[in-house]
């Protein structure tokens, strides 16, 4: 503090001490409770106020004898006012921090709260859908183990398919071959046979034209001259049927050899 | 004024308070994960057929000979849809050519002809066959593993494996060229069975075996140069030879 107010405080005080030497500690008292301040004041708001008081109390008595001071009297008491009112936004301002950062901190203890809850709230629906889950890996592994089981035997199956359809073929294979030999060996008995009937139909005919050959020669024993046309024309039949025969004896029996 | 100021600001916070959120959190499964990838059967591609037979066994066809009161059989491969190749020795002197494949199927013989400097034969079918190999670009080495797919006396369908042991002229002057040797034992009905490399792909023709159990083999190398000469082979009528 400046050294003007204190010597502007001394000189009233000291001319009050002689007045009334006991009012200044009740005046003095009254004053530095009678701020509406509800708050004390501090160790510093103390002293300046003080000499203010006190300065306007005794200013009837001043009023002849310190006259030259009171101009600077007066801007000691704007002066204090002011402070004072700094003082007091200074407070507020404090105050209104310290409301500002209890709402926040609360703030924060709700959030983190709230938080909390929907952890231990998610936590139980992990720990749930863990059991679910726990499950159902149980189930899809006991569904491999059977798929495992059942392709297994599906190739067994697959295997045995295949062993059957391989023998299937070779059967008719074999089938087939002995089906191709015994049809070629139908085929030449049918030829053979065909031959033979031609043989024996040859034969027929020439064993007929020797027939009627050996007629002719038993109706006519003493045959004429114009019989001998008859016999040239059984005689050649004869001749072109045994042919056929011998043809067809000489066909068979290649056939049979084959 | 002054003593209100506080108590609305008070109630502004509170009510502020109210309004706070919990912040947004994962949801939680509604049901349980569902797979992100789906099991689905395997494909069949060309390699299997829908019964499980290999390539190397729907390749392969069964050769009926039936000539003048004589049945012979022997092997074959398809080398394209409607067209095989046998040896020359399975289809001659034939009255009568039937083939047959892996699952006992039939098919129809519409043309043969024979190659003159190899024992290689070409059938031309009238239904498709099951499945046509390929051509490997180059002769097997001394060493290299060998599969040969067959009909072993007619039988059933049989692979044996070995490995070509040497190259060799042909001893029995049937081809015109080397031919390969190879330790796979092999009996009567094989001839015309493809030998195979470990990629399937046709490295040979077998037409011979002999008393050690080695089998000789057509080169592929042999079988491309005649397949892509049009006259390396002579047309011949199926069941023109005739039981005279």
């Amino acid at each position: 503090m400046t050294s003007r107010p204190s010597h502007a405080a001394t000189t009233p005080v000291d001319d009050g001490a002689d007045d009334a030497p006991a009012e200044p500690t009740a005046a003095t008292g009254s004053a530095l409770s009678a701020p509406d301040s509800p708050d004390a004041p501090s160790a510093d708001d103390t002293t300046p106020p003080e000499p203010a008081q006190r300065a306007s109390e005794t200013e009837p008595t001043q009023a002849s004898e310190a006259e030259p001071t009171e101009a600077s009297e007066t801007g000691a008491a704007e002066h204090s006012a002011s402070r004072r009112h700094r003082a007091r936004r200074r407070r507020w301002a404090l105050l209104t921090v310290l409301v500002v950062l209890l709402l926040g901190a609360s703030a924060g203890g709700v959030y983190l709260w709230r938080v909390a809850e929907a952890w231990i709230e998610r936590d139980a629906q992990w720990q749930s859908h863990s059991t679910e889950l726990t499950g159902t890996i149980g189930e899809v592994s006991q569904e491999l183990e059977d798929t495992k089981a059942e392709l297994e035997v599906v190739r067994g199956q697959l295997d045995q398919a295949q062993l059957r359809i391989s023998e299937l073929a070779d059967e008719k294979a074999r089938l087939g071959d002995e089906h191709a030999v015994v049809r070629q060996l139908a085929e030449y008995q049918e030829r053979v046979t065909t031959a033979a009937t031609a043989v024996v139909g040859a034969l027929d005919s020439c064993i007929a034209s020797q027939q009627r050959l050996i007629r002719w020669y038993a109706e006519t024993p003493e045959p004429e001259p114009e019989d001998l046309e008859t016999f040239t024309e059984l005689s050649g039949a004869l001749d072109e049927v045994c042919s056929a025969a011998q043809e067809a004896k000489e066909s068979l029996q290649e056939e049979l050899e084959g | 004024m002054r003593r209100a100021a506080p108590a609305a600001l008070v109630l502004a916070l509170a009510a502020g308070c109210a309004q706070i959120d919990v912040p947004q959190m994962p949801e939680p499964f509604e049901t349980a994960p569902a797979p992100t990838a789906t099991l689905e059967p395997a494909a069949l591609d060309d390699e299997l057929s829908p019964y499980g037979f290999d390539v190397a066994e729907r390749i392969s066809v069964r050769v009926r000979n039936l000539g003048c009161f004589s049945l012979s059989t022997g092997s074959g491969f398809a080398i394209g849809a409607t067209t095989l190749v046998t040896n020359r020795h399975v289809v001659e002197d034939s009255a009568e050519l039937a083939l047959s494949t892996y699952d006992g199927r039939d098919v129809g013989v519409r043309a043969a002809s024979i190659a003159e400097l190899a024992d290689l034969a070409v059938v031309r079918t009238d239904g498709e066959l099951p499945a046509v190999p390929e051509l490997a670009s180059a002769d097997p080495e001394r060493g290299d593993t060998i599969t040969i797919v067959g009909y072993p006396q007619g039988g059933r369908l049989t692979a044996t494996a070995g490995r070509i042991i040497a190259r060799t002229t042909d001893p029995l002057n049937l081809n015109l060229g080397e031919v390969l040797v190879a330790d796979a034992a092999v009996e009567p009905g094989n001839s015309g069975s493809p030998a195979l490399d470990h990629r399937g792909r046709v490295v040979g023709v077998v037409y011979a075996m002999n008393a050690a159990g080695q089998s000789f083999i057509v080169p592929v190398s042999t079988l491309t140069e005649l397949i892509e000469d049009d006259a390396a082979f002579i047309d011949v009528e199926p069941g023109s030879f005739v039981c005279d």
